[in-house]
């Protein structure tokens, strides 16, 4: 049978931030200040310790909700990176 | 040369192209393109890059309309056969089908029902898209990924410039080029007066059911067309 592939993403808040400094530079706007940024970084760390496996699809969706908060251009781009084409 | 042939050629190829600028492959690599290297890149290199994807497309559109004319003269003595006529037509109203139910993943978003292998393949690529050569090389990927559905879709329009002579031929193949490219030169300048990916995205999003439409809505008046004025009228 054949094994699907569901590859598990190491989330750090090293990943996190690089994401979120990137998306901010795509959409010309302000990086979001430190405050903001940590607790986005603990919230999806600690969601993503709770989970086995974290596919990417997973974590775009977990990152954008708690971006959203925030800047809903910004989340919803989130959501949207890995699902242009 | 008759008019009423000038006339319906540039009916197939007007319909022909614009049925290829309603895929989404192209805007979709070209957004793709675009967000990756503006998160790496100043402004000045993301507009070369973008610049240089669309002549990428532009290049492998006109040189495959080219060459398939040039195939068509070889294999047909540039006049396809009725039985070819009738497989191209079927092929374009089973695309109009495909577009409209297995064009995108699902219902919600702009994915497409590509191999997987590809579309990483493509990802990786505009990722590492870097110098503008390999802008170009995406521009002239993204044609070939998409070239299931246009293939058709340029072999019509080819046998449609054959009946024309060598000067009209080269500004018919012009004109579908600067046709098919249209979305892609609206979304540089979209982005150039200061849209954003997300707005962009947005956008594509909304009107997702109602490019599937137009998609659709080509194909078939394409196929109706040529039955009209090919099958039945029996050629231009």
């Amino acid at each position: 049978m054949r094994k699907k592939n569901s590859e598990n993403l190491p989330v750090t808040d090293k990943l996190i931030k690089k994401i979120l400094k990137t998306e901010c530079k795509i959409e010309n706007i302000p990086e979001l200040d430190t405050q903001t940024v940590e607790f986005i970084v603990k919230k999806v760390v600690s969601w993503a310790e709770k989970k086995t496996i974290v596919t990417q699809s997973e974590f775009d969706k977990k990152l954008a909700n708690e971006v959203k908060k925030f800047n809903t251009d910004l989340g919803f781009m989130i959501e949207q990176r890995n699902k242009l084409v | 040369m008759e008019v009423q042939t000038l006339l319906l050629t540039f009916g197939v190829i007007i319909l022909s192209a614009l049925a290829q600028s309603s895929m989404q492959l192209s805007t979709g690599v070209f957004l793709l393109l675009y967000r990756e290297s503006a998160g790496r890149y100043l402004k000045k290199k993301t507009k070369n890059l973008l610049s240089n994807y669309i002549v990428g497309y532009i290049f492998l559109t006109s040189l495959l309309l080219t060459s398939i004319c040039y195939a068509l003269m070889m294999l047909f003595g540039g006049n396809l056969t009725i039985l070819c006529l009738t497989i191209l037509i079927c092929l374009i109203f089973s695309l109009a089908i495909c577009v409209w139910f297995f064009y995108y993943k699902t219902n919600r978003s702009t994915e497409l029902w590509l191999p997987k292998s590809i579309i990483r393949y493509i990802r990786k690529r505009a990722a590492n898209s870097s110098s503008n050569i390999e802008a170009f090389s995406l521009g002239v990927l993204s044609v070939v990924a998409e070239l299931p559905f246009i293939l058709a879709l340029m072999l019509v329009s080819a046998d449609s410039f054959l009946k024309l002579p060598a000067l009209w031929q080269i500004v018919m193949i012009l004109t579908y080029t600067a046709i098919s490219v249209m979305p892609l030169v609206v979304l540089k300048l979209s982005i150039r007066h200061g849209k954003t990916a997300a707005e962009i995205q947005k956008w594509r999003l909304d009107n997702l059911d109602f490019t599937k439409l137009i998609s659709s809505i080509l194909f078939i008046t394409l196929g109706l067309f040529l039955i009209a004025f090919k099958l039945v009228a029996g050629g231009f």
